[in-house]
């Protein structure tokens, strides 16, 4: 049986903030949840969710310094963001009467 | 202006031992990028008062990098299968880990933490330091029997998915490790065991006290066992001493069949990962509990067969729990996934 893919509250953010800005490097993410998503654990969610396959990656292509190491750009893929619009959706339909 | 130097060159390459490539690439190398990224952007502004504030860069960035290398050490990041080991380099890790386990073990006897200080406080002024290491060498095979099962565990742990088609391989060094325990447990470990004794009587009283000693059943070698305890037991009634002779020789059997119910508990699990290697912590976390078990289940079936309470075959219980653990692992993964868990 196919397992039914699974989106964690990292993950979720991560895709959320992808699906804003399009293209991201992981220290923009991390800027950007305003302390939600810490370096140190930035890198491992976003190969997880490489893995899973939410989102791909590429390192830069920009010309650097000597011995400096490209940086990795993220963007989400159509298979993160219909993870993410259908998770989102069921956490509207779960959601209790008076919170809507 | 030179740059006096780029950060995270030396952490790349201590990462490099600690992390599999894949966790390199997504993990480390982003991870290092940014802190490059970072220092280079604060020292490109050369404004002397923003000195602190490119400490304070480097502070975060480091401790970001070492983060993610210490968690994915620890918990692994699915790296794709390497090249499954063979059975001799599965015995050579098991037997390198037993080993090291051992040294830590010997350290912890030397400083008093489970042997008790007394006895070597006298041993040291007494005869001094080489006699404290020439007693701890003679203590190691009693260590390493116990700690050569565990290890395999870890050692089949830690290749992780990659033996998932490789059950014999497993079967081959478990077995291997078997035989050699046997022979460690039976001959060798009696054998150092009673230097041990006559060493440490020898330096603490006088060297005809160490002479006078009497070997105890765990100095006496599978073939001296039964005459041995016959004769060290004579007061006690046969059937007392039928019990405590055939506890003693399905112990010496016992321990080494042990090997053969870690390696395949091992293999099950291995089945279990995913994908790569388990991670240290959670092999370390799994060999401790395993290994906790496995040895409050032996003493307690030991204490019973010696009290005669339970019959001296119920040793091997113990054994058998961890082989029918392994069985229910092993059943369990291949009926969630029937091609990922063949032998």
């Amino acid at each position: 049986m196919k397992s039914v893919p699974s989106l964690s509250t990292k993950e979720r953010l991560i895709l959320e903030l992808l699906a804003a800005q399009n293209r991201m490097y992981g220290l923009q993410l991390v800027a950007a949840s305003r302390g939600r998503i810490k370096r140190g654990t930035v890198y491992v969610t976003l190969g997880r969710m490489e893995q899973k396959g939410y989102v791909r990656s590429r390192v830069e292509t920009q010309a650097l310094a000597e011995g400096r190491l490209p940086r990795r750009l993220y963007e989400p893929t159509p298979h993160g963001l219909r993870v993410l619009q259908a998770w989102t959706a069921v956490v509207r339909a779960l959601e209790p009467e008076h919170a809507r | 202006m030179s740059r006096p130097f780029l950060p995270g060159i030396r952490l790349l390459r201590i990462a490099r031992h600690l992390c599999g490539p894949r966790a390199m690439e997504h993990v480390v190398h982003p991870a290092v990028a940014d802190l490059q990224h970072e220092f280079v952007e604060w020292t490109d502004r050369q404004i002397v008062r923003l000195t602190w504030r490119t400490a304070v860069v480097l502070l975060r960035g480091y401790w970001a990098c070492w983060a993610a290398v210490t968690r994915v050490w620890l918990l692994g990041f699915g790296e794709p299968p390497d090249v499954a080991p063979s059975a001799a380099t599965l015995l050579r890790r098991a037997l390198g880990m037993a080993s090291g386990l051992t040294i830590v073990a010997q350290v912890l006897y030397f400083i008093g933490l489970i042997g008790g200080v007394g006895i070597f406080e006298r041993i040291w002024r007494q005869a001094g330091g080489v006699a404290l290491v020439e007693v701890a060498i003679l203590k190691a095979p009693s260590d390493l029997v116990m700690l050569i099962a565990p290890a395999l565990l870890a050692a089949v742990l830690a290749a992780g998915a990659s033996l998932r088609q490789h059950g014999r391989r497993v079967l081959v060094a478990a077995v291997v490790t078997m035989v050699g325990a046997f022979v460690l447990s039976a001959w060798i470990v009696p054998v150092a065991n009673d230097a041990f004794r006559h060493r440490v009587a020898h330096y603490l009283t006088s060297p005809a006290a160490g002479k006078a000693l009497r070997s105890g059943p765990n100095e006496l070698s599978l073939t001296e066992l039964p005459a041995g305890m016959e004769r060290l037991y004579a007061h006690l009634p046969a059937e007392r001493r039928s019990s405590f002779v055939s506890t003693e020789l399905h112990l010496r059997l016992a321990l080494p069949a042990a090997c053969l119910a870690f390696g395949l508990l091992g293999w099950a699990l291995s089945c279990r990962v995913q994908n790569g290697r388990c991670g240290a912590l959670r092999t370390g976390a799994i060999v401790l509990v395993v290994s906790l078990v496995w040895l409050l289940l032996l003493v307690a079936s030991v204490h019973w067969a010696r009290r005669g309470v339970t019959p001296a075959f119920g040793i091997w219980g113990a054994n058998l729990v961890l082989a029918l653990a392994a069985t229910a692992v092993w059943l369990s993964t291949r009926r969630s996934s029937p091609r990922s868990a063949t032998g």
